[in-house]
């Protein structure tokens, strides 16, 4: 499979340059493809860094098992976790703590592709109470990614000078672009332990749990702020999605809701399994999204930020959220 | 600084495709202008949690008008612009301090292959590459900081650059591959006068690679 070379570094194009009447130069088609290369094979953060909304997590002999639901670029192979604690005894106010990676089972990946993975992470708390300053997952780049549709990658001889420059010269570099999961936002995530000794079962100690029919917060959920990717010149909103990973007790439904502020739209989906997964996928969040003419990106001085909950909507036992995220 | 013409993708008429019909400048302009909003909005999301008030990171200051790193990220990858300058970070922080007293926070970003003591010189510098809050309440709040963005030192590819082995493609050969990162970090000290006791609570981190205005 022919590769394309992933640059470190992005490049402009100078538009002044490229005029009605004068044909355009293969360097500028050839700097474009470079740029898509790099859009497509520098990596997402797939996990952004969050800090779990537990107290301490008790020792000893305990394996705390967080779920995070990873979506991957195409054509990454390589994940990392990088994960800081400290135990709370002998660690002096004020020092800050480095992450550290985790080992991943699902990297290097087997095979290319945007189907999620659903990562367990474990933390083994032995000897001290510890806490956890932070969990975050990102893609490593590619150095080179496949000339293909599904991994992005341009071929900048294509583009060359002395050749013509035709519609099907061009087509790779159109498509990758109008296929915008590249580059794609993990606008917020988090997680707590949903089991307390390495996922034989579950626990229920740090999981928000509701037997009320009202939607309350769940963990991480009040408040987060969120911006997402603009696509089209004259969008103000996206439309993004959510999941959570919960469970309920005998024959309850589960209710998990997101809720944008700014634009008042809010989402719901149901779930009924009895042992913790992942459940279906909210697919229309309505939130902000950038407004490129402004400093901050914001399509007003007011941020927009989820709330993120819970509720129980039948039956008459528990529901338990131990994780959530919402991406583009 | 968006580098495309029109802020966002437009779109094209796939029946108007004819594979071998030439391109024309306009169609370029477009073509081209979508490659590059592509680009500029492919910033990612860094940092972003909220936590509960009673699950702040708690750290005491024990040393007046002493800045203590209370918390760092992993270095994490970053993006840089066409003209060698990193997206800026956009940046939220949620805090309040936990004795009577005045507490200071900062947030900074520093290159991923530097220890924390570098965050010292960035709080040195100041904007663009700390800004600072003050809280003398105890009633957790997103501070108003002394900027919206913050960015890192100009030249500081040397100190971002990272070299992991990887793998040239799925089951291929062990290759390296080079990138740039970059951690954020966040200071607080309490201001003179405050008590010993005095700590800072940080209970939410909002840090997003934006391409600018």
């Amino acid at each position: 499979m022919p590769l394309s070379r992933v640059p470190q570094f992005r490049e402009d194009l100078a538009f002044a340059s490229i005029v009605a009447g004068a044909p355009v130069a293969s360097t500028d088609w050839q700097r474009a493809a470079a740029v898509q290369n790099w859009v497509a094979g520098r990596g997402r953060q797939v996990i952004p860094t969050f800090c779990p909304d537990v107290p301490d997590l008790e020792a000893p002999s305990n394996t705390y098992r967080f779920a995070l639901y990873v979506l991957p670029s195409y054509p990454t192979i390589d994940l990392v976790a990088m994960v800081s604690r400290s135990d709370v005894v002998s660690v002096l106010p004020g020092v800050v703590q480095t992450p550290s990676p985790v080992a991943l089972s699902a990297s290097p990946r087997s095979s290319y592709g945007t189907t999620a993975i659903q990562v367990q992470l474990d933390v083994a708390v032995d000897v001290r109470d510890e806490e956890i300053h932070s969990i975050a997952v990102y893609e490593i780049p590619r150095a080179r990614i496949e000339q293909t549709a599904s991994a992005g990658g341009i071929d900048t001889s294509a583009l060359g000078a002395g050749q013509p420059i035709t519609i099907a010269s061009v087509d790779a570099l159109r498509d990758a672009v109008a296929d915008d999961t590249f580059g794609a936002r993990v606008l917020a995530a988090h997680a707590v332990p949903w089991s307390k000794d390495g996922g034989s079962t579950s626990s229920t100690e740090y999981a928000t749990a509701s037997t009320s029919a009202t939607y309350a917060a769940v963990v991480g959920g009040s408040g987060v702020p969120v911006l997402a990717r603009k696509k089209r010149t004259t969008d103000t909103t996206r439309t993004v999605k959510a999941r959570c990973y919960g469970w309920v007790t005998g024959a309850t439904t589960g209710q998990f809701r997101v809720t944008s502020s700014s634009q008042g739209s809010s989402s719901a989906v149901s779930f009924t399994n009895t042992t913790p997964a992942w459940s279906s996928e909210i697919t229309d969040l309505l939130v902000d999204c950038e407004d490129l003419s402004t400093a901050t990106g914001l399509q007003s001085a007011t941020w927009d930020e989820l709330t993120v909950e819970s509720r129980r909507s039948a039956g008459a036992g528990n529901v338990y959220v131990a994780g959530w995220i919402v991406y583009e | 600084m968006s580098t495309s013409l029109f802020e966002g993708l437009i779109r094209s008429e796939a029946a108007q495709w004819d594979a071998y019909s030439p391109v024309d400048t306009a169609w370029a302009r477009g073509i081209l202008s979508n490659v590059m909003h592509s680009a500029d909005s492919s910033g990612q999301v860094l940092v972003n949690y909220r936590v509960n008030d009673a699950n702040a990171i708690d750290r005491v200051l024990t040393q007046a008008s002493t800045w203590y790193a209370i918390w760092s990220s992993a270095a994490l990858p970053i993006r840089f612009r066409g003209d060698g300058t990193s997206y800026p970070l956009r940046v939220r922080l949620r805090a309040a301090r936990g004795t009577a007293g005045t507490v200071d926070f900062a947030v900074c970003v520093i290159g991923g292959r530097l220890t924390t003591d570098a965050g010292y010189d960035a709080l040195a510098v100041g904007a663009p590459l700390a800004i600072t809050a003050s809280s003398s309440s105890g009633t957790h709040a997103w501070l108003t900081l002394s900027g919206s963005t913050i960015n890192l030192a100009a030249g500081g590819v040397a100190s971002t650059e990272i070299e992991r082995s990887t793998l040239a493609e799925i089951g291929g050969a062990a290759m390296a591959v080079r990138y740039d990162a970059a951690k954020v970090l966040v200071f607080a000290k309490r201001e003179a006068g405050s008590s010993a006791s005095t700590s800072a609570l940080v209970s939410g981190l909002h840090a997003a690679e934006y391409i600018g205005a």
